[in-house]
């Protein structure tokens, strides 16, 4: 593996999601799934976004590419820029020519991600003569040939005319990969691109990831809960919860050297390959809050051990950690917090 | 394995085959021999569709073993009739990988724990509605949870109450089928540190089926890999992550993501090529010729047989029967 070698000083920004607010109106009422959330994306790089189930990282990333039914979605506020251009005020058709060309997406599932009647050369070349007006069929097909042969298909004049079904778990994600990245997108979001996998195949799909963004320097967002997967992929991360942006810094700022609270707890209730076994695992207690009535102040005080009185009454700002790029939610970062000692830092014994 | 008279499940040369249209057979265990002691784990990793989970349905009678011998507290229970049959359930029971599938909806969780001991003819009405309470408090959850039903829950919930119903029959012996590979990290670790909780108060014997391999690890005291229907190494789980010896097992090993950057940039892969081969009609040899680097000529021709090649450490593989 290669040490990551993005210089943040100088990346551009290619995608910035600015006090993003997304509700879903359900028959109960009105779910605050996203509160105000602002992530920047830099070309090349590979972000991951890490949270438990319901913090609202796929929302933020279905939101970029609209992909969210409305209703029950409401889009209630923030901009999301890219090319300057506020996506959520873009028409259909706008979204349409931005979708699938400029920017991409991997689901979870396999399974379900393809059509299963259709052949697969011509699922890939579908986007692809819809954002090429002018390319006639033997020009995509040589087109998804190349990208089959990239993402590591043996026979890919073959396959191309087999059918979903005549595929393995690991190939049907690398025809989902080849589709997302067939029109060179700038930007691909893999939401869970590995969960449904096997380990080995896992590791393949990684590595895949990996070495199609050093060919193609596209930038990748990593939706995922597996924080091995984070060590192994992310130029950066962003720590989601509740619905908001917790913590964010580039890889070695969140595992090495964390501000927040409720990335300690993630980070301590992952067993470890060289620990004695049957010992008690850290565990975050409680559960998330409900975000049909979110707290006032910080989502995560009522199960985190350092809370003060300030952090129930108002949500905390972003505080700077040291560096340009490593900032927390916390209000211990506040200079006149209570000065606590990281309970979490790989370098140092915890 | 180590000769002693604890051994509360100990299986011998088990095979379930699954007769498919055309004659084909699906071997999906296909020989497997291997004994857990009263109150430890067996931890048992593998690809999907390499057989673990039926070995472990097998294992409690609900799959009909094709051949072999399952030895379960002294007892052979390939060959029990149907009155042994059911008290032979009340002693071994599952817990499920999908808390969503696995209640009833239309069932409260009162109802939902209580049921098997009701099937079982255990206690008193009276008595069953108070210990499937205490149940539901042992496994972390409160009295009022008891009248609520399966949708009311989060999934680490709901695999609470999984785990209180297998336990609330009183077995002795339980099978984890990836009671986690469903739930969040942080709740995964809520759920272990409860099966280590429970094991330990009750004495219990855990088949833990599962692909994390860093969960596994933390929660057997042996662990066997089963790639193909065959369990091609089985030792301590220490032993087996300090010093994995079968070449599949080497590379299932270097496949886990290490949630450490510097760790993971400085640590080498041997990447598996290609997936898992079906098992229908598998070729004679061993099953992990096509895709091990270190394939020979004998390899071909002959299957390798598991060895003892360090005290209490075995491996199927020719690379150490020479």
């Amino acid at each position: 593996m290669q040490l990551r070698t993005i210089d943040y000083s100088k990346a551009k920004e290619i995608l910035k999601i600015e006090d993003l607010r997304v509700s879903f109106n359900t028959y109960v009422g009105e779910v605050k799934a996203i509160r105000g959330v602002d992530i920047t994306l830099y070309e090349g790089e590979i972000l991951a976004v890490v949270g438990e189930s319901g913090c609202g990282k796929s929302v933020s990333f279905q939101s970029v590419i609209k992909l969210l039914d409305s209703p029950p979605a409401e889009y209630k506020g923030g901009k999301i820029l890219y090319q300057g251009k506020n996506l959520l005020e873009a028409s259909k058709k706008e979204m349409q020519d931005i979708r699938g060309s400029e920017i991409s997406m991997i689901m979870q599932d396999p399974m379900t991600a393809l059509d299963p009647t259709m052949q697969i050369g011509n699922q890939i070349s579908e986007g692809l003569r819809r954002h090429n007006k002018g390319m006639s069929k033997a020009e995509a097909e040589e087109r998804v040939v190349k990208m089959l042969e990239l993402v590591g298909i043996p026979d890919p004049d073959k396959r191309l005319k087999q059918y979903p079904h005549e595929f393995s778990g690991g190939m049907r994600q690398r025809v989902c990969a080849a589709m997302a990245l067939v029109s060179s997108p700038k930007i691909l979001i893999a939401d869970e691109p590995t969960t449904a996998l096997d380990v080995t195949i896992q590791a393949q799909i990684m590595d895949l990831l990996h070495d199609l963004r050093k060919k193609l320097n596209t930038a990748i967002v990593l939706i995922t809960h597996d924080l091995g997967v984070v060590a192994d992929m992310a130029d950066r991360i962003v720590v989601m919860y509740a619905g908001k942006v917790v913590e964010t810094g580039q890889v070695e700022e969140i595992f090495y050297d964390s501000w927040h609270p409720y990335t300690w707890g993630l980070m301590r209730s992952m067993p470890k390959l060289n620990e004695t076994s049957k010992v008690e695992l850290a565990t975050i207690n409680g559960m998330p809050p409900d975000l049909f009535m979110p707290p006032q102040g910080c989502a995560f005080a009522p199960r985190c051990e350092y809370a003060m009185k300030v952090c129930y009454e108002e949500q905390p700002p972003v505080f700077p950690c040291g560096s340009d790029s490593h900032c927390s939610a916390c209000w211990l970062m506040d200079p006149d917090a209570p000065k606590v000692k990281q309970p979490f830092k790989k370098d140092g014994e915890e | 394995m180590e000769h002693s008279n604890d051994k509360y499940i100990e299986v011998t040369d088990l095979k379930k085959h699954f007769y498919l249209k055309q004659k084909k057979i699906l071997k999906a265990v296909d020989g497997v021999s291997f004994s857990i002691k009263r109150g430890q784990t067996l931890g048992l990793v593998g690809e999907s569709g390499c057989g673990k989970t039926t070995l472990g349905r097998t294992l409690i009678h609900i799959y009909e073993p094709t051949a072999g011998k399952i030895m379960m507290d002294g007892k052979d229970i390939t060959k029990v009739n149907s009155k042994e049959y059911k008290q032979l359930t009340s002693k071994a029971q599952m817990i499920f990988q999908d808390p969503y599938a696995s209640l009833d909806t239309h069932m409260t969780t009162l109802e939902i724990i209580a049921e098997g001991m009701a099937i079982h003819n255990m206690y008193s009405a009276k008595e069953r509605k108070e210990r499937a309470e205490a149940y539901l408090s042992m496994v972390g959850l409160n009295k009022e949870h008891g009248s609520r039903f399966p949708h009311e829950f989060s999934g680490g919930q709901r695999q609470r109450i999984g785990i209180a119903r297998a336990l609330a029959i009183e077995p002795e012996f339980v099978v984890c089928d990836e009671p986690i590979s469903a739930l969040d990290v942080s709740v995964q670790a809520q759920i272990v540190n409860l099966l280590i909780r429970l094991q330990n108060e009750l004495h219990l014997t855990f088949l833990f089926i599962a692909h994390d391999l860093s969960m596994v690890k933390h929660i057997s005291d042996y662990v066997a890999v089963m790639y193909l229907g065959a369990i091609v190494e089985i030792t301590s789980s220490e032993e087996l992550y300090s010093h994995p010896e079968h070449p599949y097992t080497q590379s299932l090993l270097s496949a886990i993501p290490i949630p450490d950057p510097r760790v993971s940039a400085s640590r080498k892969r041997i990447l598996l090529q290609g997936e898992i081969p079906t098992p229908i009609n598998t070729p004679p040899g061993c099953k992990f010729k096509n895709r091990c680097q270190h394939c020979m000529k004998r390899c071909d021709a002959e299957e390798p047989k598991l060895k003892e090649i360090a005290p209490g450490h075995f491996v199927a593989c020719h690379l150490f029967n020479s």
